[in-house]
């Protein structure tokens, strides 16, 4: 219960932390719309006792993307495939176990394992790694993230609807096939989050890397809960509040950064550090506590996601350590990239953090901070939930 | 090593040795962020009295722990974090090697403060370099007096961050902001020894506690840990080792990171940072003996690394750049030392080398002014220095090995080339990159020359 209300209160304050930074041009009725929408629907699934509010809450949050126009890629035509997946997979339960078991509190009916439970895990498993954009359908993530509205797409990504879906119904609810499958999941997961990260040093475009880079740590977090042990669900559930809070404050700084450079049309806008330093320094900060820098909430969770990782996967578990990395390096490389060098006199003379973005900014970071040096309780919380999803699966040596 | 019952009071000096730098650093941070700009001498002199307190709760606990006969102790201060059977312990140490090098840190941190305040009068990036200074010395003193290979890895990657950041101190030019990312580079890709290696003693001995890894006291240790796994442990440990303190292959980076301010240069690769390696392969010496695969490999490193040294030192045409070689030289030469065992000499060794390359940096700026007094001094006839070993040698190795100097070993264009461009270049591949967005052939470079900024995408976004 404590679990689900942090994660609502942290989603409600980063969409309020959205709206407060973005700059005002981008404040229309459609980003507004998509933005209750979003919140509405997250919040719905964050929130849901039952798979029919889940499933409602996964819908409304996606819906306002389903129309996007061409030029954004496949993101309104993968998100829409997602929802369909999972609706059939609701067909299917409905039909198997009848329409009683859509409204059941979720994870209190155990599926089980014939064969209807596989082929609506099936079904809902693809809606996961689609709606995660686990490799390789990670290509609807970066060409959302490379045009238009960024902060929307980025809040609906990092809102890790996907991963909500399978921690509180499909684990609880699947048992057995779930155990079985879980390996599968947690390879894929894996070799997304190093494939993603090294494929953002392909990418020059500052959106695209941090499309690629959202991606890899969306895996990261999939990746955790398919260990199916305390420590890598625990650092799973860190870490997603973790990217949940990093990768809103580096887009928000981002997109601010876009709305000040707009009068350097044809040329460069680097060194701004020395004109605009606290969103530089709110920009590395953030980064940082993305790839767990000591003292960052991102700390623990990567400690606990390392343990848990390598413990189910000896060999394949090195893949997040050398992920970090490369998050790392092409974080860092971003942020030389925009805030440090010369100030071309081009670049006009940009403003630093106004006061309604120093605030919104200064709350995630001490958040990130705070909460770092001090993860005992959201730490807790995480490790009863996921003490309570390892006991509702069977013993690996009962699976079939 | 025993964990004993400290007093209260020994109990709190430890962490006043490592938390007096890291108040001082939220309280400057904190302070900044709320829109305060201090003034020098009110920075300056926070951090001198933070580095004052360290180092006199550092005298202090040698004072209590030689009254109470004791040579090491363990202070445990609980978890940090708790998940199940697994826990992050926060211990810390006080023993014959970490005591020695805290109190070298407190010293040479706060004499590099004092100097600084003078030196970086009025310079635009006073208050940063002082914020960064302290967050330095914290990771440090942590750094050395971590009871645990995962709470080592907190301070190591903290002097990381710190050192790129001073790297990148001049930040409107162009090449410490390039140099800043490969130094960035360097210790990522390195530190992942250090993480992996820590993962690894978890599975291969449950824990990373150095009070549970290795029995007695240091340098008269020993693991239970098989030869198999110390092989990979210390080759892992060694990987890390050999990116912080800059040996060969990863050598490129120290001359680069000459780019920041002086005191830095003398605080991180004069003294603290560049030493960080040398701790850690001294920390985990009981690995090390228990592998002959792994202290040879500390041996060759090292020998390598001074050969290396010598020649490129020999050709560096600027003082700090010749002051970096020569540091490197005799950090190799202390890595021989541990490869072969002798744990005590390589302490000494480090502590002595750190005092006399701060010494020097530090005198780096004046060193021309130096050199005229001195040839004044001598009537203006001094001796030319620098040509007995080369007339030893055939005019065709005089050549060859000049070039070799000159090229630094070749390191970097070989690293470059067979390593950061095919990595580069697959990328591009596999993210289908369209061939008229050249990429920078090198990862370890930083932002693109001017005039092919990518940051113009950022206008390109708005238009969108």
């Amino acid at each position: 219960m404590l679990d689900k209300a942090l994660s609502m209160l942290l989603f409600t304050g980063l969409v309020c932390v959205s709206i407060l930074s973005a700059p005002k041009r981008n404040i229309n009725r459609r980003t507004a719309g998509r933005l209750l929408l979003l919140a509405g629907g997250t919040l719905a699934c964050y929130g849901a006792g039952s798979l029919a509010i889940m499933f409602a809450g996964w819908f409304l949050s996606g819906v306002a993307f389903f129309g996007d126009r061409p030029r954004r890629g496949a993101a309104g035509a993968v998100l829409g495939a997602s929802t369909l997946c999972f609706a059939a997979a609701l067909v299917i339960l409905a039909i198997a176990h009848g329409p009683s078991v859509l409204l059941a509190p979720l994870g209190s009916d155990v599926i089980g394992s014939g064969q209807s439970a596989r082929w609506a895990f099936v079904s809902m498993g693809a809606a996961v790694l689609l709606r995660s954009g686990i490799f390789p359908f990670h290509f609807w993530v970066v060409s959302a993230f490379s045009v238009g509205d960024l902060l929307p797409i980025g809040l609906l990504f990092t809102a890790q609807s996907g991963v909500e879906l399978l921690v509180r119904f499909m684990m609880p609810a699947f048992g057995e096939t779930a155990r079985l499958a879980l390996p599968l999941i947690g390879d894929l997961a894996l070799m997304s989050a190093l494939l993603t990260a090294f494929l953002s040093f392909g990418e020059r475009q500052p959106r695209r890397v941090l499309g690629l880079l959202a991606a890899s740590q969306s895996s990261f977090v999939l990746a955790g809960i398919a260990t199916a042990t305390g420590e890598g669900i625990a650092g799973a559930l860190v870490h997603s509040s973790v990217v949940l809070a990093s990768l809103t404050a580096l887009l928000v700084i981002y997109r601010s950064l876009e709305a000040r450079c707009s009068a350097a049309l044809d040329s460069e806008a680097g060194g701004l550090a020395s004109r605009a330093p606290r969103l530089a320094v709110f920009f590395i900060v953030s980064g940082l506590a993305l790839i767990g820098l000591p003292g960052t909430l991102g700390f623990p969770g990567t400690d606990l996601l390392f343990h848990g990782a390598l413990e189910s996967h000896p060999y394949l578990g090195l893949a997040l350590p050398i992920a970090t990395a490369l998050t790392a390096i092409r974080l860092f490389w971003l942020f030389t990239t925009i805030f440090l060098g010369r100030a071309l006199k081009a670049t006009p003379p940009v403003p630093d953090a106004l006061p309604r973005e120093r605030w919104a900014l200064t709350a995630v970071v001490l958040f990130l901070v705070g909460t770092g040096l001090v993860p005992n309780r959201i730490v807790s919380a995480k490790a009863s939930v996921a003490h309570g999803i390892t006991a509702s699966l069977p013993p690996a040596s009962e699976a079939p | 090593m025993h964990t004993i019952e400290f007093a209260q009071i020994e109990q709190l000096l430890i962490l006043l040795v490592v938390g007096a730098p890291g108040l001082a650093f939220l309280a400057l941070s904190l302070a900044w962020l709320a829109g305060w700009d201090p003034r020098e001498r009110l920075v300056a002199r926070l951090t001198g009295v933070a580095f004052t307190a360290s180092g006199m709760a550092v005298l202090a606990l040698l004072w209590e722990m030689a009254s109470h006969h004791q040579w090491s102790a363990a202070i445990e201060l609980g978890s940090w974090f708790r998940v199940g059977n697994y826990a992050f312990p926060i211990t810390l140490l006080a023993d014959s090697l970490s005591l020695p090098l805290l109190a070298l840190t407190t010293v040479l941190v706060g004499v590099v403060a004092s100097f600084s305040r003078r030196y970086l009068h009025r310079e635009h990036g006073y208050l940063r370099f002082f914020i960064l200074l302290n967050l330095f010395g914290f990771a440090a003193l942590l750094a050395f007096s971590a009871g645990s290979v995962d709470l080592l890895v907190c301070g190591w990657e903290l002097v990381g961050l710190t050192s790129v950041l001073l790297i990148a101190f001049f930040q409107e030019r162009r090449e410490p902001v390039r140099n800043a990312v490969r130094v960035f580079v360097t210790y990522h890709v390195c530190d992942l020894g250090l993480v992996i290696g820590a993962l690894f003693l978890h599975g291969a001995a449950s824990t990373t506690l150095s009070s549970i890894l290795f029995k007695g006291a240091w340098p008269m240790q020993s693991t239970e840990l098989s030869a198999g796994a110390a092989t990979v442990a210390g080759l892992l440990l060694l990987l890390a080792a050999s990116g912080k303190s800059a040996q060969v292959p990863f050598s490129g980076w120290l001359p680069r990171a000459m780019e920041g301010p002086t005191p830095s240069s003398a605080i991180f690769y004069g003294a603290i940072a560049v030493h960080l390696g040398v701790y850690l392969l001294l920390r985990a010496q009981p690995i090390f003996q228990n592998s002959t695969i792994a202290s040879s490999a500390v041996v060759g490193i090292g020998l390598v690394t001074a050969v290396h040294a010598t020649l490129s030192g020999r050709v560096a045409s600027d003082a700090k750049t010749s002051l970096a070689y020569a540091s490197l030289a005799q950090i190799g030469l202390i890595f021989v030392e541990t490869g072969f065992g002798f744990s005590r000499l390589a302490l000494v060794h480090m502590i002595g080398h750190a005092a006399v390359r701060t010494l020097q940096f530090l005198r780096a700026p004046s060193m021309l002014h130096d050199y005229h007094r001195v040839h004044a001094a001598a009537g203006g006839q001094l001796a030319p220095t620098g040509t007995h070993y080369e007339a030893l040698l055939s005019p065709v190795w005089q050549i060859w090995l000049y070039r070799l100097g000159l090229e630094r070993g070749y390191l970097d264009s070989f690293l470059d080339r067979f390593v950061a461009h095919p990595f580069l270049r697959m990328a591009q591949l596999l993210s289908g990159f369209k061939s008229e967005r050249r990429i920078h052939p090198g990862l370890l470079a930083g932002p693109e020359p001017e005039g092919k900024r990518l940051t113009g995408k950022l206008a390109e976004g708005f238009d969108a």
